[in-house]
């Protein structure tokens, strides 16, 4: 579906991201992991195509990503960015309506807005429907993008035609419980023909629904593969500066990720 | 587009449509009622059936009310361009004040936050203080029309140069534009300034007089030439409403939403650089209607571009419409500067306006 290849990103003489590859399938959930500045952003930005690549190249359907107009790819892609800011009284049932924008013309009619609420529901936040999103916390607000970005992937989710869902830290402002139903949610979308990538920064939650990961040190890929494959206590230790314990989850078959409490030196650091 | 029973369906089943739509309808009605009325206050008083009766007239139809040459003449050469002028610029200004917003993401941007405004304004002290005196060929045939050409030429060239610093490899950072804006506000206002220590006293006066903004000097002639540049502005912009809507999200977000951002962008730039010149050029310096109007309906009807855009262009019409009316009719026979009204009736009114919605929630 979507293909990076060989992707390096280089300001002012600094490799943020340095032949990074990834191949992004429907069916497949991918999840970037690593350290603060590890360059996933970046590298998701090349991928969007906000920032070009200073070489390498990013290939969509076989095709290069500029042969596509903004309107051809948002309707078979949806990006979910950090840190939205909305300065105007938006009710959130409108924002998620604006995930429609690329499928309608004029007014959004009666459909779309069922499929709007729908995806509210889905996202947990039906409730917030008629609420300004300028007022919602950080976390509504998470989940009410979320919907948007469901809503605009809508009729490929139900044709089952191939798409794709790019996310960074969608999960940075959820609790527990809403963590783990929006990877739920993601887990049975991917099991739509939908790609996903997600960054992430909570290592047992990749551990529990990803079927690839992608851990990223100083631009580079420092591992790639299945959660069983790279969640190794000598990968993780190298890759986050911070020692691991690494035991078998008690209920999923996959690893389970423990800092180790001997970080000391990471303390000592700091102090 | 959408059939008119999904329109209607729309209608039954949204209430915010349904109050943009009613809001609408209400404002349009307010402003024909208006300008029957407002054509008809003045020195030689015109009632709303001996306009109606005048106006058939012109296009063949003769109706039961009778009316004298005189009140033909100050409807037709007078009344009617002012009140067509006074509705246009309003639109306009209101219109490129909504999309500047827009575009910004922020709610108190304004067409004169660019430097269109004191671009021109610069334009206009040059000409009336240096260029006026001159003696070329040139200047003594554009006479009466140097100021508003010079007024035009002036806004659209800061509109142009601040897009140009603002704008690398074809992206254009908002941020920088406001900065770039603010850069040539500074400037303008520091070689004004100059114009005005060099200038004399009649000048002063004029120039004074300018700044504030009137309409006095409408006449068919300048509504034909600013016609087609505040027109663009009005049909074209409404049509980037979605994409308005959009980049309130954000840039990056609209791009993914399937919005060519940075062409919508150059034609924000272009049409609103061109509409607030010609309006500047025809009527001075307004300040507030830009900022105001938008704001007022936002709180009215909510921030969806495609009911604000073309909304903004109906109040701002009345709005200005309004303002001139008061302008010419509060010291009869003489005549206050508009600046004056729309700045003394929409400061406080704005100030209200922030003030009830600080207790409310605090969102614009």
């Amino acid at each position: 579906m979507i293909e990076a290849k060989n992707i390096t990103v280089t300001i002012n003489n600094k490799n943020l991201v340095n032949n990074v590859s990834m191949n992004l399938q429907p069916g497949k959930f991918s999840v970037i992991l690593g350290k603060n500045g590890a360059g996933k952003s970046t590298f998701l930005k090349a991928l969007t195509g906000d920032l070009s690549p200073t070489s390498g190249s990013v290939l969509i359907e076989g095709k290069e990503l500029n042969a596509f107009s903004p309107l051809d790819l948002a309707r078979k892609r949806a990006v979910m960015m950090q840190n939205l800011h909305l300065a105007f009284s938006f009710t959130s049932l409108e924002v998620v309506l604006m995930g429609r924008l690329p499928h309608t013309k004029g007014f959004e009619s009666a459909g779309d807005r069922e499929i709007a609420f729908e995806c509210l529901r889905q996202a947990g936040v039906e409730h917030l429907a008629n609420r300004t999103f300028p007022t919602l916390s950080g976390g509504e607000k998470q989940r009410v993008q979320f919907a948007r970005m469901l809503a605009q992937l809508w009729n490929s989710i139900e044709n089952s035609q191939p798409c794709c869902l790019l996310l960074d830290e969608p999960l940075s402002s959820l609790d527990l419980a809403h963590q783990h139903s929006v990877m739920q949610l993601v887990r049975n979308l991917s099991g739509k023909n939908v790609a996903v990538l997600m960054i992430l920064h909570d290592l047992n939650l990749a551990a529990q629904y990803a079927d690839e990961v992608n851990v990223m040190k100083d631009g580079r890929t420092y591992a790639l593969g299945s959660p069983n494959e790279v969640f190794k206590p000598d990968i993780i230790e190298m890759a986050f500066d911070c020692p691991v314990h690494i035991m078998q989850h008690p209920h999923h078959h996959c690893p389970l990720i423990i800092a180790a409490s001997e970080n000391k030196r990471f303390l000592m650091n700091a102090v | 587009m959408n059939t008119l029973t999904e329109y209607i369906s729309i209608w039954k089943s949204v209430p915010r449509f349904r109050l943009s739509m009613m809001v609408m309808i209400g404002i349009t009605i307010v402003l024909f009622w208006m300008i029957i009325v407002s054509v008809g206050i003045g020195a030689v008083a015109i009632s709303p059936s001996e306009v109606m009766a005048i106006l058939l007239s012109k296009i063949g139809i003769a109706a039961g009310e009778s009316f004298t040459p005189v009140q033909e003449s100050i409807l037709m050469n007078i009344r009617l361009p002012r009140v067509f002028l006074a509705v246009l610029v309003g639109a306009a200004l209101a219109i490129s004040g909504a999309a500047m917003q827009g575009l910004f993401r922020n709610p108190l941007a304004d067409p004169g936050l660019i430097g269109v405004s004191s671009g021109a304004a610069l334009a206009t002290a040059i000409a009336m203080v240096v260029l006026s005196t001159l003696t070329w060929p040139v200047i003594e045939l554009l006479g009466t029309a140097l100021i508003p050409i010079s007024a035009f030429a002036g806004g659209t060239f800061a509109t142009v140069l601040v897009y140009r610093l603002s704008t690398n490899k074809g992206r254009t950072n908002v941020a920088t534009m406001l900065l770039a804006g603010i850069a040539i506000n500074a400037m303008a206002g520091a070689l004004i300034g100059f114009m005005i220590f060099m200038a004399d006293d009649d000048q002063l006066r004029d120039l004074t007089f300018w700044t504030l903004g009137s309409l006095g000097g409408a006449m068919w002639s300048s509504v034909w030439v600013v016609l087609p540049f505040l027109i663009a502005a009005i049909l074209f912009l409404p049509l980037l409403s979605k994409g308005l809507n959009a980049i309130l999200l954000g840039e990056s977000e609209a791009k993914h939403l399937g919005i060519r951002v940075e062409r919508m962008k150059k034609f924000i730039i272009i049409f609103v650089g061109l509409a607030v010149g010609a309006a500047v050029s025809v009527s001075g310096m307004i300040g507030f209607v830009g900022l105001v109007v938008p704001h007022i309906l936002r709180l009215w009807i909510g921030p969806d571009h495609r009911f604000l855009m073309p909304g903004s262009a109906i109040l701002g019409g009345l709005l200005l419409l309004g303002s001139d009316l008061l302008a010419r009719t509060i010291v009869s026979p003489a005549e206050l500067p508009i600046g004056v009204i729309t700045a003394s009736v929409g400061a406080p009114f704005f100030l209200w306006l922030l003030l009830r919605n600080r207790e409310m929630s605090g969102y614009l």
